[in-house]
């Protein structure tokens, strides 16, 4: 993974429009991202945050211009490119009766990387292990799926798309139902096991007072649009993020890590 | 009368073929119970009906006939509930009219005597040819070889759909490839159990075993369990009691069924959320 060449790596969005019967859920967004890039990406609920992840992993169509994941088109991804994008989706239906338990349902993330028809290695579980414990669910290993809170499952999740070790990893608000704590220890998971593998990481949240350290970009989009691209110390402010989300500020007036660890 | 082991030889092929189907038919079963595309099952059966009777009018074996109109309603079911315009439902619902339609068509337009398309919805397990068995041993040995090498992607595909396709597992191949052999199988075995019979080998052994366990691997192997008893059981009260064979197999898995809801720790589950 780490031979990948640097023009493999990137992420590259030209004009991009996206409709949904006609209603523009991006509209002309031009983005690119760098091998490693760490990329925060904020705005209202409805922005096309998350339409502009599922386009990046060929799950969504869009009708106007060019994007290209490690120089393939989505249109063309075939399952051995997927293995490169590891995506946790916004939300997941589960059924509550299926015969999957927590450390299976995080093997799944290994199950294409390893091979077709091959079972997974020792190595393999030792991975797979070892993430679910960092992840905090040790406890819920042999549970089925079925049984788990929200947040559980979202950390269940998670856990799937950090083994899958891809080059690219696509969060969209990961964290959104765990509590605060495990959100911390998540994301300073996320930034420890950023440097062993140099992913590159979109990261949508609403959490802006839980930015991690390691982000090095914030993109702000707003009506499909990008409204804003820069470094967090240049956004991450009461000003911005109060025109950003718009209303009376109230989400503003809390403090953000970011702001704090930066002056 | 001649015995083999205590068993008379005349029973020893309905005993090998009921192996056979209970084996394929739970196989199956799984895939379709987790999925839930019983309806797709079902569909695909009628389908297979069909075809029989169409070979039956025209003049092909049987065989012929179920298995290319049950890969064709898998062909046409599987992308339309997969473009999801329609819903599943809504699509197996159009095919399986269609061809129950057709069923009555070919069953009028069969030259003289019904008899012979009449003994496809009970089937004759107990007249089942060799060249039988070898085909359901065939399909059965397949459908094993298919969930062993392919287990975890199977398992990720009829879990997790959709994250089995974010991870990078082929899952239209596996799932059209499980989609295709059901048909197979459905077609086969209609043969040697026949039309009604087929629903509740495919659907009651594995709904059992799901309402037992969260553990996939157990679920195949309760399922593949309940197949065969619900078989041999069936074979052998209707050899002691002289009754209807394809009624016996089918009410002994019924009553799997039944214990296994009532047994179930799913249940209980259910019921607690419900409070
Ligand atoms: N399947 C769909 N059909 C029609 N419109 C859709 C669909 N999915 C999203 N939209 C619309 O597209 C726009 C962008 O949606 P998207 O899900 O990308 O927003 P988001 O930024 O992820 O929002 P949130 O913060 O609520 O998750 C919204 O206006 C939404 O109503
Ligand atoms: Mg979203």
């Amino acid at each position: 993974m780490s031979r990948e060449t640097y023009q493999d790596n990137t992420i590259n969005i030209q004009n991009v429009s996206a409709y949904y019967n006609n209603h523009p859920a991006l509209d002309n967004i031009t983005l690119s991202f760098r091998r490693g890039e760490f990329a925060v990406i904020l705005g209202p609920n409805g922005s096309g945050k998350t339409t502009l992840l599922k386009i990046l992993c060929g799950l969504c169509k869009f009708q106007k211009g060019s994007v290209k994941v490690l120089g393939q088109t989505p249109s063309s991804y075939n399952f051995l490119l997927r293995r490169k994008i590891a995506h946790v989706a916004q939300v997941e239906s589960i059924d509550p009766k299926l015969p999957i338990t927590v450390r299976e349902s995080v093997a799944t993330g290994r199950a294409g990387t390893s091979g077709l028809g091959r079972p997974l290695k020792k190595s393999d579980w030792k991975l797979v292990d070892t993430t679910i414990e960092w992840i905090g669910i040790s406890h819920l290993a042999d549970k089925p799926i079925g049984h788990l809170s929200g947040g559980e499952r979202q950390k269940t999740s998670i856990a799937r798309a950090l083994v899958q070790q891809a080059p690219i990893l696509l969060l969209d608000e990961p964290t959104a139902s765990i509590d605060p704590n495990a959100q911390k220890d998540i994301l300073d998971l996320l930034e420890h096991k950023m440097d062993l593998h140099s992913f590159t990481t979109l990261y949508v949240t609403h959490e802006i007072s839980m930015i991690p350290n390691r982000c090095d970009r914030i993109v702000m989009l707003q009506n499909g649009k990008v409204w804003a691209d820069g470094k967090p110390d240049e956004l991450i402010n009461e000003e911005k993020l109060k025109e950003l989300y718009g209303g009376n500020g109230f989400c503003c007036s809390g403090k953000f890590s970011f702001h704090h660890t930066h002056h | 009368m001649h015995e083999v082991l205590g068993i008379p030889e005349y029973l020893w092929r309905p005993i090998f073929a009921g192996l056979f189907s209970g084996i394929a038919c739970s196989i199956t079963g799984v895939f379709i119970v987790t999925m839930h595309l019983s309806f797709l099952g079902i569909c695909i059966a009628h389908s297979a009906f069909t075809g029989a009777l169409f070979s039956l009018w025209i003049g092909w074996n049987p065989l012929l006939g179920s298995i290319l109109f049950s890969l064709i309603a898998s062909a046409i079911v599987g992308p339309l509930a997969d473009r999801g315009e329609l819903s599943p439902d809504t699509s197996t619902g159009i095919v399986f009219s269609t061809m129950l339609g057709l069923a009555f068509l070919f069953l009028g337009l069969i030259p003289g005597s019904k008899a012979s398309a009449l003994s496809l919805f009970w089937g004759n397990i107990l007249t089942v040819t060799r060249m039988d068995i070898y085909i359901l041993s065939g399909i059965t040995t397949f459908l094993l070889l298919l969930f062993t090498i392919f287990f975890k992607e199977i398992h990720a595909v009829l879990c997790h759909r959709q994250i089995a396709v974010y991870v990078g597992i082929p899952t239209a191949l596996i799932f059209y490839l499980l989609l295709i052999t059901t048909g197979l199988t459905i077609a086969v075995s209609l043969q040697t159990v026949g039309g009604l019979l087929i629903y509740s080998l495919l659907l009651n052994p594995s709904a059992s075993a799901h309402q037992l366990t969260y553990r996939f691997k157990t679920m195949l192997i309760l399922s593949i369990l309940f197949g065969i008893t619900s078989c041999w059981g069936g074979l052998a009260l209707s050899y002691k009691y002289n009754l209807p064979t394809g009624a016996t197999i089918i009410l002994i898995s019924s009553l799997i069924f039944i214990l296994s809801a009532i047994f179930s720790p799913k249940r209980q589950v259910k019921g607690e959320k419900n409070v």
